[in-house]
């Protein structure tokens, strides 16, 4: 018997003054754990909050007077899920400190390195977390008891993400060969053509994962997102670029902190990220959103197959917004699997000097942001990071405002369930997007 | 012929006593005595299907929570310890910290006919799992005695 789910669904009876209070204690499929408290007052929901309660992460502090190469082999270990993109955010802002100029042979090796993680983490959701949802299924392995077929298919795509994180990372779980100025050790060529194979097929496969979600019933309530992202200078966004929206904003990544304000609320120690005193969303569907322009022929083609209509208004088609992505990541690493010759240093020398640096790249799950400050000989004085989870969960809670209400109808238990299945279509992280704060507790 | 067994450590290095698999894997480094497959799982489990895929044998180490003294080694094989598995390595259960957890990689890899016929786990019961270095006392002891065990459950492979 699956005993989580038992405990995920439990529900708190309906009270006699009218106040309904739902409870989700812990959430299924959803990385990391959270909680969701909703109360609904004489048929109104009076309050949504979405509560962390994974033990915060101390990273934040535990970068402080470490050196700067020590960085990216650290932050890799914040989550299994998505190492690449700690690593990423933290190697920019430090190259920005630095003033490393890195050279093109090495940003390709790295966006060859975030198609891995991309492949990875979306066939994940897509396979093992938000299809269930869509089949009827209570969790990935109750979908594989009726459909191993299609679930081998989903961990074959993974897998071929997987072998290209390990040839570039050194290993598939927390790679270690990302350094400040590019690589300890880079790929030959005969190494990742090994891959082609391989990644032809799981492109196949991406195709038909694109066909078969594109079907799925979307019947949650449409949205009027903010979306943000990077805009890539010529290529769909990943390591570089300004962060845009949709409505017409232009920030440079070392801005970010002047226009994106993090608060702590009372019953999360997550912090939740603003936008202009709102909600934003980040991730697969903001980026589609905003850089359909910059997807490649073969996922503009395969997209436009499915007859849906871009921007996504609706939470529930970030699959689809995955689907895409994983398709255009296969096609983005086979054209720099042809074009790849080993650059003629894995690393470029840098020299430590004092100061502060920002970054933003594009993790799975979206805007991820990091700031550093050092000292001369490299030491960490200050680590700032802002991950996609934390910037989502206000538009979580916002989308579930909207939502509820359609629901009251429904038991506590199913209520639940609904509410759950919504916010797993996030993808959120949330053990990711816990921080550590100084609080104090009051006992009454 | 049986293909080598395969030693995988679970865990987070840098979680307190979640590191309690990588340790039992660098106190196996030390074996001299005949080669070992060692294998680092780190905390992303759904990975683990592709380390089980083909093999007959494997051992894995994790650390596990269940309301024991800290440092008390549980021996665990498939099926007769289902329910415990189950019960203490599913993620999503207050007594794991991984992502995706054993409890699960190991469900599916059997749902989808992937297990190893000989699928053994030590299980370390831990203590504090706050970030950092630090281990609760026990679980030192306990790491050198699952390697010594482990090195004598994989002896008769090494030698088939």
């Amino acid at each position: 018997m699956d005993r989580f789910n038992l405990l995920a669904r439990k529900a708190m009876p309906g009270n006699p003054d009218n106040t309904r209070r739902i409870k989700i204690d812990m959430m299924a499929r959803v990385e990391g754990e959270g909680a969701l408290h909703v109360t609904v007052k004489d048929g109104q929901v009076q309050d949504v909050q979405l509560r962390i309660f994974e033990p915060p992460r101390f990273f934040e502090a535990f970068l402080q007077g470490r050196h700067a190469h020590e960085v990216p082999d650290m932050v890799a270990r914040i989550c299994g899920i998505c190492p690449v993109a700690y690593q990423m955010s933290a190697v920019h802002a430090l190259e920005s400190i630095f003033g490393v100029l890195i050279p093109p042979g090495i940003r390709a090796l790295r966006r060859l390195l975030y198609c891995a993680e991309w492949i990875e983490s979306h066939v994940l959701h897509i396979y093992m977390l938000q299809a269930p949802d869509f089949l009827g299924f209570a969790s990935g392995i109750e979908m594989a008891r009726i459909h191993p077929a299609l679930v081998k298919r989903g961990l074959r795509m993974k897998k071929a993400g997987n072998q290209l994180l390990t040839i570039l990372g050194g290993r598939s779980v927390h790679p270690v060969s990302v350094k400040i100025g590019g690589f300890s050790r880079v790929p030959s060529q005969a190494q990742l053509a090994d891959l082609k194979d391989e990644l032809q097929w799981a492109r196949d496969a991406a195709v038909e994962t694109l066909m078969w979600v594109s079907g799925f019933e979307f019947l949650d309530p449409t949205q009027d997102y903010t979306f943000l992202s990077l805009r890539g200078p010529s290529e769909y966004p990943m390591n570089e670029g300004p962060l845009i929206t949709n409505h017409g904003h232009h920030i440079a990544p070392s801005d970010f902190e002047h226009h994106f304000f993090e608060e702590q609320v009372p019953y999360s120690n997550a912090l939740q990220c603003t936008f202009q005193g709102g909600s934003y969303l980040t991730g697969p569907m903001a980026r589609m959103a905003l850089n359909y322009d910059q997807l490649s022929p073969l996922a503009k083609e395969a997209f436009g197959q499915t007859h849906l209509t871009l921007p996504f208004q609706q939470a529930s088609m970030g699959i689809v917004a995955r689907a895409v992505e994983v398709l255009y990541a296969l096609d983005e690493s086979l054209r720099l699997l042809e074009a790849y010759e080993p650059p003629e240093m894995p690393a470029i020398p840098v020299t430590m000097r004092a100061g502060s640096g920002m970054a933003a790249t594009e993790a799975p799950r979206g805007v991820l942001y990091h700031r550093y400050q050092v000292a001369e000989d490299g030491t960490i004085q200050l680590a700032k990071i802002v991950p996609p989870t934390s910037q989502n969960q206000r538009r979580m809670e916002d989308d579930l405002r909207r939502l509820l209400p359609d629901l009251l109808h429904l038991s506590d238990q199913d209520m639940a369930i609904k509410c759950e299945q919504h916010i797993r279509s996030y993808d959120p992280c949330i053990s990711c997007a816990t921080h550590f704060l100084k609080f104090t507790r009051k006992e009454v | 012929m049986l293909s080598p067994i395969k030693i995988i450590g679970l865990g987070n290095i840098v979680r307190g006593d979640d590191a309690i698999g990588h340790l039992v894997l660098q106190e196996l480094q030390r074996n001299d005595q005949f080669p070992l497959s060692l294998v680092n799982g780190g905390i992303a489990g759904l990975n683990l299907l592709y380390e089980l895929e083909g093999m007959d044998a494997v051992i894995l180490i994790d650390a596990v929570s269940s309301q024991s003294e800290a440092g008390t080694i549980h021996r665990l094989t498939i099926p007769q310890d289902w329910g415990k598995i189950r019960q203490w390595t599913w993620s999503s259960s207050v007594t794991s910290t991984h992502a995706f957890g054993l409890g699960e990689a190991l469900t599916l890899a059997e749902t989808l006919g992937i297990l190893p016929p000989q699928t053994v786990i030590y299980g370390i019961e831990l203590g504090t799992v706050t970030i950092g270095n630090s281990m609760s006392p026990g679980v030192e002891e306990s790491i050198q005695t699952v390697a010594t065990q482990i090195i004598a459950e994989a002896g008769p492979f090494s030698h088939a």
